[in-house]
């Protein structure tokens, strides 16, 4: 059991552990940059960039890192790299793009069709509205390539130039020459451009061989300059004299006048690594890659935490819900393994599995919270993750209670942490680790509300459940201990009325300090009531005797479906001060769940009733 | 059961708790720091440089000027904003003649460009407001990393590099005044 778990666990980390490239990522992943409204390590960035482009945190066998350091070091192969994934096949034919299997693109062959579109895009950026799928699509690939060339020129003025000096200058610039460099004489090539033109007009056909290499000289630096312009993507400096804590990409620190001899030394050693890269020494690399991470500048910055930096690539790079997710998975199946062959063992594995899971999951989310500083759940991501985790623990929890090990608890665990870890996954905003605004950066608040409000719901999933599976189990005539299990549902229950209740009114005494309000019947309000009213509904009709058990498990088990609409559901209306949540493209999903569900749920009561009548 | 309840309170107040603490502690990474009305701490020491004053002999370096506060601008005679803010340097430099410097490093190419520009301003250099063409940019963009003129690197009498001014500004306003004067008088940060 244990070299299994060793084995999965091996796999997963390995997988993240192999580069294509010679050059060892140890430091460079570690460079910080400010990006999103916080410090994170370059391996971050160029993981969540990739993704973006490619739907994917690697190219093959290249990790995202080595993607980023040819990006910034090689534009030329970079460019050349197919990158862009491009589904939509209208899209394809707009930007003429040939078909092939994978869809994916470079910017090379981007760029033709990319620039004939041009005025669509603009069009399209400028107007407001509902937007056609191959609209959207456009203006997406459009954003993406606008954000790639950002990064692909971040370090054009430190790369070495392919330009051909005038002799004039060439003997007081040494080699290779860089835009730095070039800045030196811009102002004489300038003068002497308008000197040329002046004296022999602007026909090039006249112009001596050094002169034609002067004005294009002068042409190729403005290109270069005007190229940078806005290019403040990768904020890798931080600023010496700021108050603000910001930090600038490199062409910002020179275009907004924040350099220094410590910029400079700074640019420097990103110079050698440039220069290591392209000239494939990866000895050099290691030292400069380095020395960018001890940089004065860098490792004498308050803001960067250097062991944050090292656990956050850790976290990238362990991967650790994709692991839990697998390792729910296997739960599962050892826990149905055991319910269809009632052998022991498979119970036994399933609770070790589900436990190893639960942890690496309480482990991710925990590292979350270091991250970022602040409290787990702030966005519907981070409410799945949470809530996911939750009901593993309460699976786990039930199974303590079941002394008879029926299995039951661990079904419920892995199941739900499965089905929700996985909508997780699904979601397109990813483990991004986004810095809030400022509404909801309240940790008090974050950390009781809205816990509170995530604990109820995971309480709710638990319950509802564990009633589908009561349900089931009395529709297949199973005969077990029915009204013990029925005391640990109505004990979830009415712990997920507790944190439910005194979430909802935590709520009401942060909206009267934010908003000035108690009440304002937002969607969320009225979603987070929703589930209060019906758990209280159940329990009332149990307590005056008007539900009996059987219509008490089919209760709990559509409990599913308020929660749903209280936890999800509402984000779709867009409205309310609950922004936070707004999500598209649920709505087909969320009513095929609500009718499957009422259909489930409807039969299986309908046979169990017939059942119990017949017994 | 009760048991149960009450161990699932407590982690719920645990984790209330920690995260309480976690409020108490620092700011978030990039929240905005408090502005502080002392002078802002730089990173470092400038480097020192030598460089050919006009209208003296031989050279000079910045380490000559320890003990005072020194003002290294880089300027141009083409730079519209420098040469409107010049002769407010020159004035700073005229009323503080014991505490203060002013080093002016042209990006122009050529001695005669500084010449014409000074002859047409009637400013002379004086003994703390020193005149030097950088043509190489070897000073203002090597050493200093100085591209978009004018900027003003503000160095404190123990050599610090405390404050850096980009563009133009009131050399001779009662605001840089003042700040400069606490400056002078600071004690060196041992």
């Amino acid at each position: 059991m244990i070299r299994l778990l060793l084995s999965l666990f091996l796999l997963i980390v390995s997988t993240t552990q192999v580069f294509a490239e010679t050059f060892s990522m140890d430091s460079f992943d570690k460079i910080p940059v400010q990006h999103e409204g916080r410090i994170k390590p370059l391996e971050s960035f160029a993981r969540l960039t990739l993704k973006t482009f490619s739907q994917s945190e690697s190219l093959g066998d290249k990790q995202a890192a080595a993607w980023l350091a040819e990006t910034l070091f090689d534009p030329l192969a970079s460019a050349e790299t197919p990158v862009f994934l491009v589904r939509n096949g209208n899209v394809r034919h707009l930007l003429g793009l040939p078909e092939r299997q994978n869809a994916m693109y470079s910017y090379a062959e981007l760029t033709r069709g990319l620039g004939q579109t041009i005025p669509e895009a603009t069009r399209l950026a400028s107007s407001e509205g509902n937007f056609t799928r191959d609209e959207r699509d456009l203006l997406q690939l459009h954003e993406n390539a606008l954000l790639y060339t950002q990064i692909l020129r971040t370090f054009s003025l430190i790369l070495p130039l392919n330009i051909d000096l005038p002799a004039k200058w060439g003997k007081k610039i040494k080699t290779p020459v860089t835009y730095l460099d070039l800045r030196k004489i811009e102002r004489d090539v300038q003068d002497d451009t308008l000197s040329i033109i002046k004296r022999k007009g602007e026909d090039p056909l006249k112009y001596t061989d050094e002169e034609r290499k002067t004005v294009i000289l002068s042409y190729q630096m403005k290109l270069l300059g005007d190229g940078a312009e806005n290019n403040q993507l990768l904020r890798l400096i931080p600023v010496q004299w700021s108050q603000d804590g910001e930090w600038l990409s490199p062409w910002a620190v020179l275009q907004e006048g924040q350099g220094s001899p410590e910029t400079g030394k700074l640019l420097d050693v990103w110079r050698k690594l440039a220069q290591a890269w392209q000239t494939n020494d990866s000895a050099a690399w290691d030292v400069a890659s380095h020395e960018v991470l001890n940089a004065p500048l860098i490792a004498g910055s308050a803001q960067v935490k250097p062991h944050l930096l090292i656990l956050e690539v850790w976290v990238n790079k362990l991967r650790l819900f994709t692991l839990s997710f697998g390792l729910y998975a296997l739960s599962l199946a050892f826990s149905i393994a055991f319910i269809v062959s009632r052998i022991p063992l498979w119970n036994k594995m399933a609770c070790v599995v589900l436990l190893l899971a639960a942890a690496l999951h309480t482990t991710g989310i925990t590292a979350r919270m270091v991250l970022l500083e602040r409290p787990p759940v702030s966005t519907l991501y981070e409410s799945l993750l949470f809530v996911s985790a939750a009901v593993a623990w309460i699976g786990l929890l039930i199974e303590r209670f079941l002394k008879n090990a029926t299995g039951i608890g661990i079904l419920t665990g892995a199941g739900a942490g499965l089905i929700i870890g996985l909508l997780a996954q699904s979601f397109g905003e990813a483990d991004t680790l986004k810095v809030l605004t400022a509404v909801l950066n309240t940790r008090f608040w974050l950390a009781t509300h809205v816990v509170c409000i995530t604990l109820g719901y995971g309480w709710c999933v638990a319950a509802s459940v564990f009633a589908h599976i009561l349900l089931v189990r009395k529709a297949l005539g199973k005969k077990d201990d029915s009204e013990r299990n029925f005391t640990i549902l109505m004990t979830l229950s009415l712990v997920a009325l507790l944190f439910t209740a005194i979430g909802t009114i935590l709520g009401g005494i942060w909206a009267d300090q934010s908003w000035g309000r108690f009440w304002g019947w937002d969607p969320k309000e009225n979603g987070a009531l929703l589930i209060v009213l019906w758990l209280v509904w159940l329990m009332h009709a149990k307590l005056s005797g008007h539900f009996n058990q059987l219509a008490m498990l089919a209760g709990h088990a559509l409990l599913s479906i308020v929660v749903a609409v209280a936890w999800l559901g509402v984000n779709l209306l867009g409205v309310g001060l609950h922004s936070y949540g707004f999500a598209e493209g649920l709505m087909s999903g969320l009513g095929l769940f609500a009718l499957a569900e009422t259909l489930l749920v409807g039969g299986l009561f309908l046979i169990a009733r017939k059942k119990t009548h017949a017994a | 059961m009760r048991r149960n309840l009450f161990l699932l309170l407590a982690v719920a107040l645990l984790i209330a708790g920690i995260t309480l603490s976690l409020d108490t502690k620092t700011s978030a990474p990039t929240a905005p720091a408090t502005p502080s009305k002392e002078i802002v701490p730089a990173a470092g020491l400038a480097p020192d440089f030598t460089f050919s004053p006009m209208g003296q002999k031989g050279q000079a370096s910045l380490s000559d000027f320890k003990g005072k506060v020194v003002l290294l601008n880089f300027w141009a005679s083409w730079c519209a904003p420098c040469v409107i803010e010049f002769p407010k340097l020159r004035d700073l430099a005229n009323d503080y003649p014991d505490q203060l410097a002013v080093l002016a490093i042209s990006s122009d190419r050529t001695q005669a460009d500084i010449d014409k520009f000074l002859k047409k301003s009637g400013i002379s250099p004086t003994s703390n407001l020193l005149i030097a063409l950088d043509a190489e940019r070897h000073i203002s963009q090597d050493l200093f990393q100085t591209i978009r003129l004018p900027e003003t690197f503000i160095i404190a009498p123990d050599g610090r590099m405390v404050r850096k001014v980009i563009g133009d500004t009131d050399w001779t306003g009662e605001t840089m005044r003042a700040y400069l004067t606490s400056l002078a008088d600071a004690k060196p940060i041992p």
